[in-house]
């Protein structure tokens, strides 16, 4: 996994509430296989490309200045329903580093710290200050500092984030996190015989 | 001295915690199931050179890629999601993994399934992929869906968790007729919004659920993550125990008792803090439906799409126009009488043979105006429908009766709505497309999904004459 201690970048702001995960990654892709980075394609799909497959030129993401943005600064409660991998690949695919939202739906904050994706939360007022600046900037650069725990906004103004040691080091690190748990096989075995002699009905 | 108090959430966590790491908590998971959408979690586990560490503890069932129209790979949509049903069932009993293919009788949605065979039970962890695996709670075990972290599941039988908070929602007093537990959480998600539980553990309490059947309680647990709820819970009681008594998996004999024993200690204690207490009264809750794009965007059904100029904060606004644009509707245009589609009666939020009881009711004797699919959520509920009758009943009046599976919920079977059309639903989730590109969806329950099909139109269930 790649490793995440500063970004900067561009920043498209996605601005709509409640953006799901049947539109950052419709249902009708997820049967298709992931190969060479090509869910990116998928990635708010519907909002990019209308029924014939050509760009909604009114889309952030359509504009030539976020081809290459690395950091999502989106409107509350983003990625809300359903668990979907593809909606976490889309981003990795895509080059998303970062998404940095007042809050996020359940599970997708859970599972992208890691895929290498930082799920940043700010108080609402320094999320809509910062889509401010990048709705009177198109393309301008957000800056995301993971060790100090800080996003810089393009004028300057920093602004700190909480985020639990455990996925900052994973983030950091780029750790597996499958290796890092099975390094306590040792605790977890105990904890099984445990569970065993508590609940010896679910052998 | 007296131990603290603790919410039933805390007591299974901490009997799950294996340890605790940089604020997160390494947590034990009894049982895992996966789906034939576990293809990316199997390739992780393989390209890291692991295993299935607990295959005895794991399962797979077939649920979101199978076909409604038939009980065989031949009936697939494709060769894409043929290849996938058949690709992860192969895979799992590579690892020794139980499964319950396409063509076993136990088959169903994972959700449903996993209560009807006991496989989910009282105080224990169950983790899947599966956003709705919330459903589980309604036995008393604590579910947590884990999206791709199911390939950390399957390679080390544990999951990280952020502890969650605690919030109860108290659902109280009876429910007028012809109301369902599916309008009592439509309510309740259109008054707390599509972030209202938002990172929580919700639990479900007073004397509604308390006097509620297990299908019932499915329901509720499984739409609380469309408030942004982590987990859900119900603490169980007789009404679980003796649904659960004789099911394949459940304890016999004197484990049998041993285990009721235990699942008596489980309910939050008196003076338990919830970090948040928000209660209901159920007798004034009316028949649902959601104009909208998010559940939360539901109105009771004599009530009217909002009007976004009354909208003071902007991007809600916008967020209301957006979705009025894109459902074809005016502002204050009154929901009654909107004309349907297309009718979709199923899913794991109202696939039990409860729901399709209440569904045929307004059926019964009748003919369809719409196309209407009717889609048993589990194998043994298409089997005892056909039994008594049900399925004669859709099939009599003109409805199309599939085999079981997620079919026009997620639209990932080749049962999907074309571009423009308008179904009542009575799944989980309105989301642009979620149907199928372009999509229009409204959320019901069962008797208002079978209303709309004999209409054509949405109508009050409470004005109708059943026969």
């Amino acid at each position: 996994m790649e490793r995440f201690e500063t970004v900067t970048a561009v920043a498209a702001p996605i601005v709509a509430r409640d953006v799901d995960t049947d539109q950052i990654f419709p249902s009708r892709f997820l049967s298709r296989p992931r190969a060479d980075g090509n869910y990116g394609q998928y990635l708010l799909h519907d909002h990019r490309f209308d029924a014939q497959g050509r760009p909604r030129p009114d889309f952030v993401l359509s504009d030539e200045r976020y081809r290459n943005a690395r950091i999502l600064v989106a409107g509350a409660n983003y990625a809300c329903g359903s668990a979907r991998p593809g909606a976490v690949f889309a981003h990795v695919d895509f080059g998303i580093r970062a998404v940095i939202a007042e809050c996020f739906g359940a599970v997708f904050p859970t599972v992208a710290f890691k895929y290498g994706i930082l799920t940043a939360q700010l108080a609402p007022a320094q999320v809509a200050e910062l889509l401010a600046q990048l709705l009177r900037s198109p393309g301008a650069q957000v800056s995301i500092d993971l060790p100090r725990q800080a996003v810089t906004a393009p004028d300057g103004q920093c602004f700190s984030f909480e985020i639990d040691p455990f996925a900052k080091r994973l983030l950091v690190e780029g750790l597996d996190p499958i290796g890092l748990t099975l390094g306590f096989r040792a605790e977890i075995e105990r904890f099984e015989e445990k569970r065993r002699a508590a609940l010896p009905w679910l052998a | 001295m007296t131990p603290r108090p603790r919410t039933l959430v805390d007591k299974l966590l901490d009997a799950s915690t294996i340890r605790e790491e940089g604020g997160r908590t390494l947590l034990y998971v009894d049982r895992l199931i996966a789906a034939d959408t576990a293809t990316p979690a199997f390739g992780i586990v393989r390209s890291g050179g692991y295993t299935v560490r607990r295959p005895a503890q794991a399962l797979l069932i077939a649920d979101h890629y199978t076909p409604s129209t038939g009980p065989t790979l031949d009936h697939a949509a494709d060769e894409q999601t043929r290849s996938l049903i058949a690709g992860t069932q192969a895979t799992a009993r590579s690892y020794g993994m139980r499964v319950l293919g396409l063509g076993d009788p136990l088959r169903g949605i994972q959700h449903l399934v996993a209560g009807e065979l006991a496989y989910a039970q009282p105080g224990i962890v169950v983790a899947a992929a599966d956003s709705h695996t919330s459903t589980q709670g309604a036995l008393g075990a604590l579910p947590f869906s884990v999206g791709i972290d199911l390939a950390h599941v399957l390679a080390t039988q544990c999951v990280w968790v952020h502890r969650p908070g605690g919030m109860r929602v108290q659902l109280e007093g009876a429910l007028p007729p012809n109301v369902t537990a599916k309008d009592v959480i439509l309510h309740v998600i259109a008054q707390l919004g599509p972030a209202g539980a938002s990172g929580v553990a919700v639990e479900f309490a007073g004397s509604f659920v308390r006097n509620l059947g297990v299908p019932g309680r499915m329901t509720l647990c499984n739409m609380a993550v469309e408030m942004g709820a982590r987990t859900t819970i119900i603490a169980p009681d007789q009404i679980t125990f003796d649904y659960l008594r004789g099911r394949p998996l459940a304890p016999q004999g004197a484990m049998w008792d041993r285990a009721v024993t235990f699942w008596r200690t489980l309910y939050s204690d008196p003076g338990a803090g919830f970090d948040r207490e928000v209660s209901f009264d159920v007798s004034l809750v009316e028949p649902m439906v959601t104009w909208g794009n998010n559940t939360a965007a539901g109105v009771p059904i004599g009530g009217l799409v909002p009007d976004p100029a009354r909208e003071p904060d902007r991007a809600k606004r916008e967020q209301l126009q957006a979705w009025i644009d894109y459902m074809g509707l005016q502002p204050l245009a009154p929901m009654a009488g909107l004309v349907v589609d297309q009718v979709f009666i199923g899913s794991c939020t109202n696939g039990t043979l409860d729901d399709l009881r209440d569904a045929a009711r307004f059926v019964r004797g009748r003919r369809v105006a719409v196309p209407t699919l009717v889609v048993p959520g589990s194998g043994l509920v298409k089997a005892q429908a056909e039994m008594e009758g049900l399925a004669d009943v859709f099939v009599d009046a003109g409805a199309s009766w599939g085999e079981s599976g997620c079919s026009m919920c997620s639209a990932m079977n080749g049962d999907s709505l074309a571009p423009g059309l308008r179904c009542v639903s009575t799944a989980n989730r309105n989301h642009y497309g979620r149907q199928g590109p372009g999509s229009r969806t409204h959320l019901a329950s069962p008797a208002m999904a079978a209303a709309a099909a004999v209409a054509g139109r949405l109508v009050d269930v409470r004005a109708l004459v059943v026969a």
